[in-house]
């Protein structure tokens, strides 16, 4: 028989905590949102990663209410940019204007934008120019903002939720790469069930809508995140999980056929980063203290389909990245 | 470190294990019949070349030796890899649990979390039955036919071996001689091969009875060629001696008899010889056979001071003038004697006479009897129209344009004709409406050129 060590039930009860506090909010979410139990799921892990997340989707299938539903639920302060070609950087991160002393004499005061909130909402981010969407990358990266020679720390939790419509292309201005790689997921919104279409009708065509309640404040979700980070990984796991990632270059031993024909250039180590984070995750929401194979691979696709660049010949071809990834992991061994 | 990590490396290295031994229980049985199939054939072809019994039994103590050192080193005890551990995980459904415990039983990561982890896994493992996750297989087929297969080769070996032993040195005994059970005393084949009597058997069997070997049968071919290059060698006088013993199914006869025998045959296969329907090959041999049988015959006969063709004739001298009157009065009165060969079981006989003197002077043309009737005119000789009828029927049957049809003058009612249809090349015209028109190459690739320059996220 084994004794149990002091330290192993502080370990069961955060997992224990972690879970529950977890499903309080997917369920608070839940709500209001009706299906998209996988986005909810994988925007809160991104919440819990420390990362930002990408939401794709035609218009009216829930993003914004989605972002917004989260932001009500997490009792964090939550602000909207609207996305469009003419705004300007300092229309998001603030700018410095004029004060007169109250004795006379002018100074410089710094107006904070929208991205002084814990949670943003980069609606439409692809409206803007990449000029006003590259005004958000210090912000997502380092959590902080430099105005002039002046850097603002942004308050934690910080979470950018920033939606696309993957249709209207004219007038868009397509993320650059660097920015797509700092999203943690990429979540596609995808058109509601029959069902689902139902309930949705029924919740938003009475007196009131749904109200949801604040389940979980910021420093919970800070203590979350921390916990997170303590599931161990065993090397083979994470072996597996940076061969994932290498396997997405052409270049690369494990690169399958696929990303050898039509992808450019494959995924950062910031997707192997991704793929273990959300591991772990994953891991904790099953009640456990060890990240396994499965957890990895659950993470695979919105981890990796918008770190893979495709070459000329699969933009041509109209190639998925969602196919690579699914050959990616038929492919690549898990041992 | 806890003993949590002892209890989790421990319980993986069992299920290895258990797991090696299972998977070397299967390999084995899979090839334990491999193994007794092998020492089956050594024991069969030692018993057919005369080996010793050893060598199937060396054969099978390889065998054995090589799966048990295979058993041993499959259960011998060793670290457990990832991959083994991640079979072993799989196994159980163990969600990947094991295969993480695996790796960090190995080491003190000295966390919290790790001590948790190793914890609950060994007590999940705790309660696994490993032997119920991986049970021997029962292999009930494999073990009975290796069963089966080991007790032939056993028995072949003590058929083989000295005391028990068919064929020894390539003499043949008369336990191996078909249709012979008793325990006479051994042929005198030692000089011959041991096929060579039944083969030379059947060889003058379809001489007799017309039944012509497949001539596309290559391998019969090369069966053939080997027999009568045997028959050519064969110019030992005691080989012949005892190919005619062989071929007379008897043995321990007296010089006499056995020149008797050896005439016999001589006779035979002269008369298999002259058929038309046999390859000149085979009639050279043949013919070369009956005149060595012939010769070695007549030697032993003048060694042993009489002429072997009153082997037959003294029997019937003894009859006298009254017996060939008696003979000639009425042809129906002469002795027949009606043979078959002795490896025949069906066929043609062979007719003869017992007596020369049977059909005399009276006898009416065309009633003669065969055998040694004598070359007096009108005198029938059955056994001769009875070859020349069956060369003709085969012989008809064996046409061939060229070799014995002449075709030369025939006029063919059949010719090949010109096809009514015709295929011409002219300079026609090109309907430009059925042209196709050029690819449109550049247009394929329109939309996928302005998808990349106006790319979609």
């Amino acid at each position: 028989m084994t004794h149990t060590l002091p330290g192993t039930q502080d370990v069961a009860r955060s997992i224990d905590q972690f879970r529950e506090r977890f499903t309080r909010i997917t369920q608070e979410v839940g709500r209001r949102i009706v299906g998209h139990e996988e986005v909810v799921n994988g925007t809160v892990t991104s919440l819990l990663a420390g990362g930002h997340v990408l939401l794709e989707g035609i218009p009216g299938v829930g993003k914004t209410s989605l972002v917004r539903s989260l932001a009500d639920v997490l009792h964090l302060k939550f602000a909207r940019i609207q996305f469009t070609p003419d705004l300007m950087p300092a229309d998001i991160v603030g700018t410095n204007i004029v004060q007169e002393h109250s004795h006379g004499g002018t100074f410089f005061e710094f107006q904070p934008g929208p991205i002084f909130a814990n949670v943003v909402l980069a609606d439409e981010i692809n409206r803007a120019t990449p000029k006003t969407q590259s005004a958000l990358l210090e912000a997502m990266q380092d959590v902080s903002v430099s105005v002039g020679t002046t850097t603002y720390r942004l308050e934690q939790p910080f979470l950018v939720l920033a939606t696309q419509n993957p249709i209207e292309m004219e007038g868009t201005y397509p993320l650059p790469e660097a920015q797509l790689d700092r999203f943690f997921f990429k979540l596609k919104v995808k058109y509601p069930s029959e069902e689902a279409m139902h309930q949705i009708v029924e919740r938003t065509t009475r007196d009131a809508d749904p109200v949801v309640t604040r389940v979980v404040d910021g420093p919970e979700i800070l203590e979350m995140r921390q916990v997170a980070r303590s599931v161990p990984i065993a090397r083979p796991v994470q072996a597996y999980a940076i061969r994932m990632t290498l396997a997405s270059h052409p270049a690369s031993p494990y690169a399958t056929p696929l990303v050898k024909r039509y992808v450019r250039y494959g995924a950062s180590p910031r997707a192997a980063q991704a793929l273990v984070l959300a591991g772990k995750i994953s891991a904790l929401n099953r009640g456990q203290a060890f990240v396994s194979i499965d957890d990895i691979r659950g993470a695979a696709l919105p981890a990796l389909r918008h770190r893979i660049l495709l070459n000329f010949e699969g933009e041509a071809d109209e190639v998925n990245t969602d196919t690579i990834v699914d050959e990616l992991l038929a492919s690549v061994a898990t041992e | 470190m806890p003993d949590s990590y002892t209890l989790v490396r421990d319980a993986v290295a069992g299920a290895d294990r258990i797991r090696r031994a299972r998977d070397a229980s299967r390999r084995l049985w899979r090839a334990a019949p491999a193994v007794a199939g092998a020492a089956l054939i050594a024991a069969a072809v030692s018993r057919w070349r005369g080996w010793s019994a050893l060598v199937p039994l060396a054969v099978l103590a390889l065998g054995v030796a090589a799966l048990s050192a295979h058993g041993l080193v499959s259960r011998r005890r060793h670290d457990v890899s990832d991959a083994a551990a991640a079979g072993i995980d799989s196994a159980a459904g163990l969600g990947g649990e094991l295969r993480s415990a695996s790796w960090f039983s190995g080491r003190d990561t000295g966390t919290d979390w790790a001590d948790f982890h190793l914890q609950r896994a060994a007590a999940r493992l705790g309660a696994i039955d490993w032997t119920q996750l991986y049970p021997v297989g029962r292999a009930r087929f494999s073990r009975i036919v290796t069963g089966l297969l080991v007790v032939g080769a056993v028995a072949l070996m003590v058929v083989a071996s000295p005391g028990g032993s068919g064929v020894r040195g390539g003499a043949l005994t008369p336990a191996a001689t078909p249709g012979n059970t008793s325990s006479a005393p051994v042929l005198r084949t030692d000089m011959l091969p041991l096929a060579l009597p039944k083969d030379l058997e059947e060889l003058l069997r379809e001489a007799e009875t017309g039944v012509a070997p497949p001539a596309a049968d290559a391998a019969a071919a090369v069966q053939l060629q080997q027999l009568l290059a045997q028959l050519a060698a064969l110019q030992d006088p005691k080989a012949l001696k005892a190919l005619a013993e062989a071929m007379a199914l008897s043995s321990g006869l007296s010089a006499a008899q056995i020149a008797q025998k050896m005439q016999a045959l001589a006779d035979r296969t002269k008369r298999a010889a002259d058929l038309s329907m046999n390859r000149p090959e085979v009639r050279a041999a043949l013919e070369e056979l009956s005149q060595e049988l012939a010769k070695t015959a007549a030697a032993e006969q003048s060694k042993n001071g009489e002429d072997p063709s009153d082997a037959t004739a003294s029997k019937d001298s003894s009859q006298g003038e009254s017996g060939k009157a008696e003979a000639g009065k009425d042809s129906e009165d002469a002795s027949l004697q009606f043979t078959k060969d002795a490896g025949t079981g069906s066929g043609i006989g062979v007719l003869m006479t017992s007596s020369d003197a049977a059909p005399s002077g009276d006898v009416l043309p065309g009633v003669g009897l065969g055998g040694a009737s004598g070359d007096r005119p009108g005198g029938g000789k059955m056994a001769q129209l009875e070859q020349a009828l069956r060369h003709e029927t085969v012989d008809a049957s064996v046409d061939t344009a060229g070799e014995n049809v002449v075709t030369a003058g025939t006029r063919r009612k059949t010719e090949h004709g010109n096809a009514a249809v015709t295929f011409t090349r002219g300079a026609g015209t090109v309907e430009r409406g059925r042209a196709s028109a050029a690819p449109a190459v550049p247009e394929a690739r329109r939309t996928g050129v302005q998808t990349y320059f106006v790319r979609k996220q």
